[in-house]
């Protein structure tokens, strides 16, 4: 008994010693990142971010079979604790059961037997998922490309371990007669059957043994897990809880500063514009990078990753991980005498992160969407964007181009903004233009979009839009050549400044236009989801407070107030829907549009990657203006998933998903393939199928 | 209004003043631009910034931001020096700032970028409602 008390204490005071001195280096590196704010406020909703993601596992639970395998490890993680009690327990006195009656208590005893049960089935499931995904043999097929293979292999060993001493720990003492549950812990009283064969003093030593290894597995466990990626089982809830509310989707974080926003007319010459080195990124960037769990989910969704391209937000956080263990000595002591590297070159140049990597990203979220710790990849690519536009002036030449556009033209196109209402000719009504205040019996501001001025495929949405909303008779205006871009491809491109300009002007301008009029009672409609998101949810940051509506959600509720009476054709068409990344996965808006496709009478065939996996087109992130030279071309990836669900039509809601799509198509035609199959906006196939009904007033051309 | 009124620079963009000190280096200024050679002034009569004209003579080039930047830093000497009735635009290439004077040569880079941002930022405010 003593021995085994000694022992046990020294494992203990070991396993400790070497855990505390890992624990506080990392506390100490994570804290050497800059400040960042608005991480503690809405404790509410971190609470409950904590509940539902770290307790209910929410987000792991969206990949059906290895989520439940993770739930039941995680939730042994929490109940075996009880069983380490008792083992601590059973170090000074044999037989040991947890006071007032708990330790003896069948439903526990069960609940012991049962999880850790269920968690041996997981590590089966577990070993079955790594050896299926083996990256050795379908390569970047495998979410786990990349990731460290034999950590996590001993890692499963580790808790195959836990399980394994812990049984044979009961049993033992089941068949000495000193087990407290006298029922419930069925495995471990099975055990004890099993092992009564062996005389009292065999068993004697099989239980402490079992009981020290039992101890020293979970001290060899949390001193792997300090040093690997299985650090998520303590960083995960921090994360979580620390985690950009209600999710790291949507808006862009405006630039900051040593926490403190950057006003672009008095910045500070040593202020720190986006991040350049690793030394630059919030203690927040850091947690996440300590946090990534190496699982792929992220890079099994990436749209750049799956078209060859080399870009995997996974790996992408790995290295940025990598780089922040190499540079930890000077983050921890002498930040100031070190030059850190920089961040984005080419490996030859003892860069980090490739610039083929840095610019590949369409900021369509799915991997934000599927990260189940809830790290923030998009923001860190955009933040080290900002740095190559904004300080190094390097980016793919092409953004040159469209920058010049937008300074100089206030579109992306570089067209003239006197051509801005060429999309309302011969529309058969007036469309009001303002000039000065909105008149109070105007409901709707229509935003047009540049896309919806200048673009041909994008103006046919903009005039079905306009013929309905008339058709219903919504009272709405447009801006006509006083629109200029929201800065939306400016922001994604990393040219933060050119966004602030160009955004400062806008809201200022709206705001003058909504003069006296609540937030509720400034509404907006637009047909392009990147102005959605901009207008309705990054121009708050600049004090632009509007209601903005996207027209699939505006229609649909004119059709649900029979305001429009959408008519089926007598055979009905079979439509897909893609799902705009801005509208969908950054604005949770995935109903509305497929409730109109249905009332249009469509039969609508999802494609396998929709509503929150939806692929995006390829045009985010300002990609639709960088030229795609590696890999297959994402908007052709998406176009064949769409060919394989055999519908005639492929719907959308989104000017620029319609041009990449419509291009991509335009391509699989040329080679013979999606003969007949067309590309239409929701709003059209709403206008084709209100005309059957009132055939009299069509004027909009259909495409 | 999201309207653009008055006359903007053919340089830079931005609007003129057409009131207030001729000797302001925003204030407008009609020049021809047959051999400027500039895609987006066509050749003919157009209105500039003094400043602007005097930049486009001595073909000092850059992006449009980097024009503003000039204006911007020029207006800001300008309405420094105001009180002294004297007004100098030497410098205005480096917007006023100088390798050799800097901690570390290598912060040059830096240091002009933000200088670029903070001047053409100056410059847009400046100039948004220049009548
Ligand atoms: S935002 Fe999209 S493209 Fe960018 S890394 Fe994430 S999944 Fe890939
Ligand atoms: S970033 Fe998130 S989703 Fe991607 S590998 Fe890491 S933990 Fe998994
Ligand atoms: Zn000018």
């Amino acid at each position: 008994m003593v021995v085994r008390l000694i022992i046990g204490w020294l494992i203990t005071i070991v396993g400790l010693g070497f855990a505390g001195v890992r624990i506080r280096w990392l506390v100490r590196l994570v804290q050497s990142g800059q400040p960042t704010t608005g991480r503690t406020a809405d404790i509410g909703a971190r609470v409950w971010a904590q509940v539902t993601e770290v307790f209910g596992q929410r987000k792991l639970l969206k990949w059906s079979i290895p989520g439940l395998a993770h739930f039941f490890t995680f939730w042994a993680f929490v109940i075996l604790l009880t069983v380490y009690l008792e083992a601590y327990g059973s170090l000074f006195q044999s037989g040991f059961a947890i006071w007032w009656g708990i330790g003896s208590w069948p439903p526990l005893g069960f609940l012991q037997d049962a999880i850790a049960t269920l968690t041996f089935c997981s590590l089966i499931v577990f070993a079955v998922i790594r050896i299926r995904q083996n990256p050795a043999r379908i390569e970047r097929k495998s979410r786990f490309f990349g990731s460290h293979l034999g950590g996590a292999w001993l890692v499963l060993l580790l808790i195959f371990l836990v399980i394994l001493t812990m049984f044979l720990f009961r049993g033992s003492s089941a068949a000495l007669g000193t087990f407290p549950y006298k029922s419930g812990a069925w495995v471990s009283i099975g055990m004890g059957h099993a092992l009564s064969g062996i005389g009292t003093a065999g068993l004697e030593v099989l239980e402490t043994v079992a009981l020290l290894a039992h101890l020293a597995v979970a001290f060899g466990f949390l001193i792997l897990v300090l040093h690997s990626k299985h650090l998520h089982i303590f960083l995960a809830p921090l994360n979580v809880t620390t985690k950009r509310l209600p999710d790291a989707l949507g808006p862009l974080l405006p630039m900051e500063s040593d926490g403190k926003p950057i006003d672009f007319e008095d910045p500070g010459e040593d202020d720190t514009f986006g991040r350049g080195t690793i030394a630059d990124f919030t203690w927040k960037g850091m947690l996440d990078f300590e946090t990534c769990t190496e699982c792929g989910r992220c890079q099994s969704q990436c749209p750049a990753w799956n078209t060859g391209k080399p870009l995997s937000p996974k790996l992408l956080i790995m290295d940025l991980r990598d780089q922040l263990t190499s540079e930890a000595p000077y983050l921890l002591n002498g930040k100031e005498d070190h030059e850190f590297t920089a961040l984005v070159g080419k490996k030859e140049d003892g860069g980090v992160i490739d610039p083929d990597v840095l610019w590949a990203c369409t900021s369509c979220g799915a991997c934000v969407e599927q990260c189940p710790v809830d790290i923030e990849h998009v923001d860190h690519i955009m933040d080290m964007r900002r740095h190559q536009v904004l300080i190094e002036s390097e980016f793919p030449t092409e953004l040159g181009t469209l920058f010049k556009n937008l300074e100089n033209k206030g579109n992306p196109w570089g067209q003239n903004n006197s051509e801005r209402m060429d999309w309302a000719k011969d529309l058969g009504f007036e469309v009001p233009v303002l000039d000065g205040e909105i008149p109070e019996d105007v409901e709707y501001l229509f935003w047009i979009g540049c896309a919806g001025a200048f673009d041909d495929n994008a103006r046919k949405t903009v005039r079905a839009t306009a013929e309905l909303l008339h058709i219903a008779g919504v009272n709405f205006a447009v801006l006509g050549k006083n629109e200029t871009c929201t800065g939306d491809p400016a922001r994604r491109s990393g040219n933060e400044f050119l966004f602030q300009m160009q955004a400062q002007e806008t809201a200022e301008n709206l705001n003058a236009l909504f003069e006296g009029r609540e937030p509720v009672q400034r509404r907006i409609v637009t047909t392009c989801p990147h102005c959605l998101n901009t207008l309705g949810r990054e121009y708050p940051q600049l004090g632009g407070n509007y209601t903005v509506t996207h027209h699939t959600q505006l229609l649909n509720a004119l059709v649900r107030d029979g305001k429009l009476t959408p008519v089926a054709p007598a055979d009905a068409a079979s439509v897909t829907y893609h799902d705009p990344c801005y509208l969908g996965r950054h604005n949770k808006v995935y109903t509305p549009p497929r409730e109109l496709a249905g009332a249009t009478g469509a039969r609508l065939t999802e494609m396998p990657r929709h509503a929150d996996r939806s692929l995006c087109c390829g045009a985010g992130g300002a990609r639709m203006w960088m030229e795609e030279k590696i890999g297959k071309r994402i908007n052709v990836e998406r176009v064949d998933e769409a060919l394989a669900t055999e519908a005639s039509t492929v719907v959308t809601g989104c000017p620029f998903c319609k041009v990449m799509i419509s291009d991509g198509l335009t391509q699989r035609q040329s080679e013979d393939k999606g003969a007949g199959v067309d590309v239409r906006d929701v709003s059209q196939l709403l206008l084709e199928a209100v005309h059957r009904s009132q055939p009299a007033e069509s004027t909009a051309e259909q495409g | 209004m999201v309207s653009r009124l008055g006359y903007q620079c053919a340089y830079c963009g931005l609007r003129v003043r057409l009131e207030g000190d001729p000797r302001h280096p925003g204030h407008g200024v009609v020049e021809e631009l047959t051999k400027s050679g500039e895609p987006m002034t066509l050749p003919g009569l157009e209105v500039l910034h003094r400043f602007c004209a005097s930049a486009l003579r001595a073909g000092s080039g850059g992006d449009t931001m980097l024009r503003r930047a000039w204006l911007g830093w020029v207006t800001d000497r300008f309405e420094a020096s105001r009180p002294r009735r004297h007004f100098g635009i030497r410098h205005y290439s480096r917007l006023g700032l100088h390798p050799a004077r800097m901690r570390a040569p290598r912060l040059f880079r830096k240091h002009w970028q933000v200088r670029k941002m903070r001047c053409a930022a100056l410059a847009s405010h400046y100039y948004a409602n220049a009548r």
